[in-house]
């Protein structure tokens, strides 16, 4: 199967200092794949990279092909990305948040009234979707950068430490819609420093530690190999300070 | 470039910016409402504090016999007299400088015990105490100075007179001035030649500020910033939708002040034209000019009002689009204040300094000449276009240099 994200010896620094250190890596349609790592591991520096926020040092990113440096524009419509930084327009509602990304994307009217159906439906947003975004909670907000996120249906969705500050319905909602988008067919990064929570979502786990990458593998290889859980493969792994496994599945 | 989306961002940034009631008070109404205030405050007061109660402006303190000095004294405030002023009143004290030094009078005056009644009775003081502090004093020693000139001369022309000499005799060498300006409104205009164009730049700053800062250094503090960069759409593409909106906003704030200032001027003049009638119309016309702007003239103000607003929006884009959070940049907008106001001295200073033409070329300073120009009556249309063309160039550079900031990974992620 054709690799959809394909990571190729990518490097990054700020100041002199090492962020992200010769990191390669292969995703497929379909999969949810965990990027784990302490805060300063290097994950958000490595998304920021395949978002085309950042430009790698050394080494390419290519995205359905698509490569991250020289049509960072095209790449940008293959994906869909949400961290814990982000938020939305709080002068707007909820809808005219969707409404101005599908319109930057692109889109036209009638598709984006039908789109926002659609994620009313996925997101369960539907009530409340046309107040203010200034009176909503955390997890309205989440659900709305979501649905900001994968209106223009992406082939990648990245989610990094977007959990953070989520209830426990809330959190419980993410993971059914990664679920379910990963089921569409799409692929879905899933970076968190929570462990448990990847291993209850993901079915390819990368470990970085400091720039650099520990293990790349599949959940249960990752587990059996190890033992015990993630926390304790990752613990295992960072003592080691071993040289980065280029794992393939 | 893909004008569909700088229009989307063009647009959003104004759905946002009117939503903001703070943003929207401080860009159109407070510009538009001011002169409005004014136009009902004025009014009320000249009609209510002036029109009825009749305030003295200045008291006297006289020791001794004033007598016929005191026509004198009154003679060069006749014009205020008439409009209902009074503007000095005398009130008789025993001693003048204890008047003065017990602070009860600003001045006061000691009579001589009579006034000469011609050039033979020689020359007689009268003592005029003041506290040199105060203003009111400075302007009440005027008067008084003025009255003892009208005083002599009127001695002086009796004396002709008797000589069988006419007043006008005593001038054997004089001016006539001869004005050579093509222009139809007063030489007084002058004073509103510097004002106009320095609110102008106020108002264009007040509308350019908020929007600026909302629509970067604030757009990063809410974290929709990079929501925004992760889009696809291009570094340019939302640089421009954002200056748009920060320009169309500061050229809304510099026109509506614009024209609140032409109509307060009309209100004013016809307050007072209403209240006081004739002599209103003449301190009007020398102390204002004829406030008759045709569609020329504000056609011009107008190009030169955008101009400025052009330059100045890419001065308060610039630095917001640098800062992390709003407080940081409106730390940074107050060098950028007073370079824009910097930039527009050299058009106050152009005649004094002989700079002639060459001072369009300078960004604000040729669009705030052009204006001051429209103001003297006399339209230059190749100054308007420098000025503008000035201007664009200006915010031209200032765009690439933006360009080039958002294209810093340093700079998109200050954090």
């Amino acid at each position: 199967m054709q690799a959809l994200l394909e990571i190729n010896q990518v490097s990054k620094s700020f100041a002199k200092r090492k962020v992200v250190d010769n990191v390669s890596l292969q995703m497929f349609p379909g999969q949810v794949v965990g990027i784990l790592g302490p805060n300063g591991a290097g994950k958000t520096t490595l998304l920021r990279m395949i978002s085309t926020l950042l430009k790698p040092n050394a080494g390419s990113i290519r995205l359905a092909g698509v490569s991250s440096v020289d049509q960072p524009l095209e790449l940008r419509s293959h994906l869909g990305l949400v961290n814990a930084n982000m938020g939305i327009y709080e002068r707007m509602s909820g809808r005219e948040n969707l409404e101005l990304f599908a319109s930057l994307a692109g889109l036209k009217a009638d598709v984006i009234a039908e789109r926002i159906d659609e994620l009313c439906a996925s997101l369960g947003i539907g009530d409340w979707l046309d107040a203010r975004a200034k009176s909503y909670s955390t997890g309205m907000r989440q659900k709305i950068l979501i649905g900001r996120a994968v209106i223009h249906r992406p082939k990648l969705l990245i989610l990094d430490e977007a959990s953070n500050g989520l209830d426990v319905f809330a959190r419980r909602g993410l993971m059914d819609f990664v679920l379910q988008f990963s089921k569409a067919g799409g692929l879905v990064i899933y970076s968190t420093h929570i462990m448990s929570e990847a291993q209850e979502l993901c079915d390819q786990i990368a470990m970085l530690h400091e720039g650099r990458l520990l293990v790349n593998d599949s959940l249960s290889q990752i587990l059996s190999t190890h033992g015990g859980t993630l926390e304790d493969a990752f613990f295992k792994l960072a003592k080691d300070q071993r040289q980065p496994v280029q794992g393939a599945l | 470039m893909r004008a569909s989306i700088v229009k989307i961002l063009w647009f959003k940034e104004l759905r946002n910016t009117f939503r903001d009631k703070r943003t929207f008070w401080l860009t159109i109404l407070l510009p538009l409402m001011m002169p409005i205030v004014m136009m009902l405050v004025v009014p009320l007061v000249a009609t209510l504090v002036v029109g009825k109660s009749k305030p003295d402006l200045m008291t006297i303190g006289v020791q001794g016999d004033i007598g016929r000095f005191e026509s004198a004294l009154m003679g060069p405030v006749n014009l205020l007299a008439m409009a209902g002023f009074k503007p000095i009143k005398l009130v008789p004290v025993l001693d003048a400088r204890a008047a003065v030094t017990s602070k009860k009078f600003s001045v006061a005056i000691a009579m001589p015990q009579s006034l000469p009644s011609g050039f033979d009775d020689g020359a007689i003081e009268i003592k005029l105490y003041a506290d040199s502090t105060k203003t009111r004093a400075k302007s009440a020693e005027l008067y008084v100075r003025t009255a003892v000139d009208r005083f002599n001369k009127k001695l002086l022309a009796q004396k002709l007179t008797s000589l069988g000499l006419a007043d006008t005799d005593r001038e054997v060498l004089r001016i006539k001035a001869i004005d050579t300006a093509d222009k139809k409104n007063s030489i007084s205009m002058v004073a509103l030649s510097f004002l106009v164009p320095m609110l102008t730049l106020a108002w264009a700053m007040t509308g350019a500020q908020p929007v600026a800062i909302d629509a970067s250094a604030a757009e990063r503090e809410r974290g929709t910033f990079e929501t925004l960069l992760v889009s696809a759409v291009s570094r340019w593409e939302v640089l421009l939708g954002k200056y748009l909106a920060v320009l169309s906003i500061s050229i809304t704030s510099a026109l509506v002040g614009l024209l609140g200032f032409y109509l307060l001027l009309l209100a004013v003049r016809q307050a007072l034209k209403s209240q006081f009638g004739a002599v209103a119309t003449e301190i009007l016309e020398q102390k204002i000019g004829d406030i008759s702007f045709d569609a020329s003239m504000m056609l011009a103000l107008s190009i030169s009002a955008v101009a400025i607003a052009m330059a100045v929006s890419a001065f308060a884009l610039l630095p917001s689009l640098f800062a992390r959070t709003y407080k940081e940049a409106q730390m940074y907008l107050v060098p950028g204040i007073f370079t824009a106001m910097a930039l527009a001295a050299p058009a106050f200073a152009a005649d004094f300094f002989n700079l002639g033409p060459k001072v369009a070329w300078i960004p604000i300073s040729g669009a705030v000449a052009s204006m001051m120009r429209d103001l003297a009556g006399s339209t230059d249309w190749v100054l308007t276009g420098i000025g503008l063309l000035s201007c664009t160039l200006f915010t031209a550079a200032a765009m690439w240099i933006m360009l080039k900031l958002l294209s810093r990974e340093s700079v998109v992620f200050r954090d």
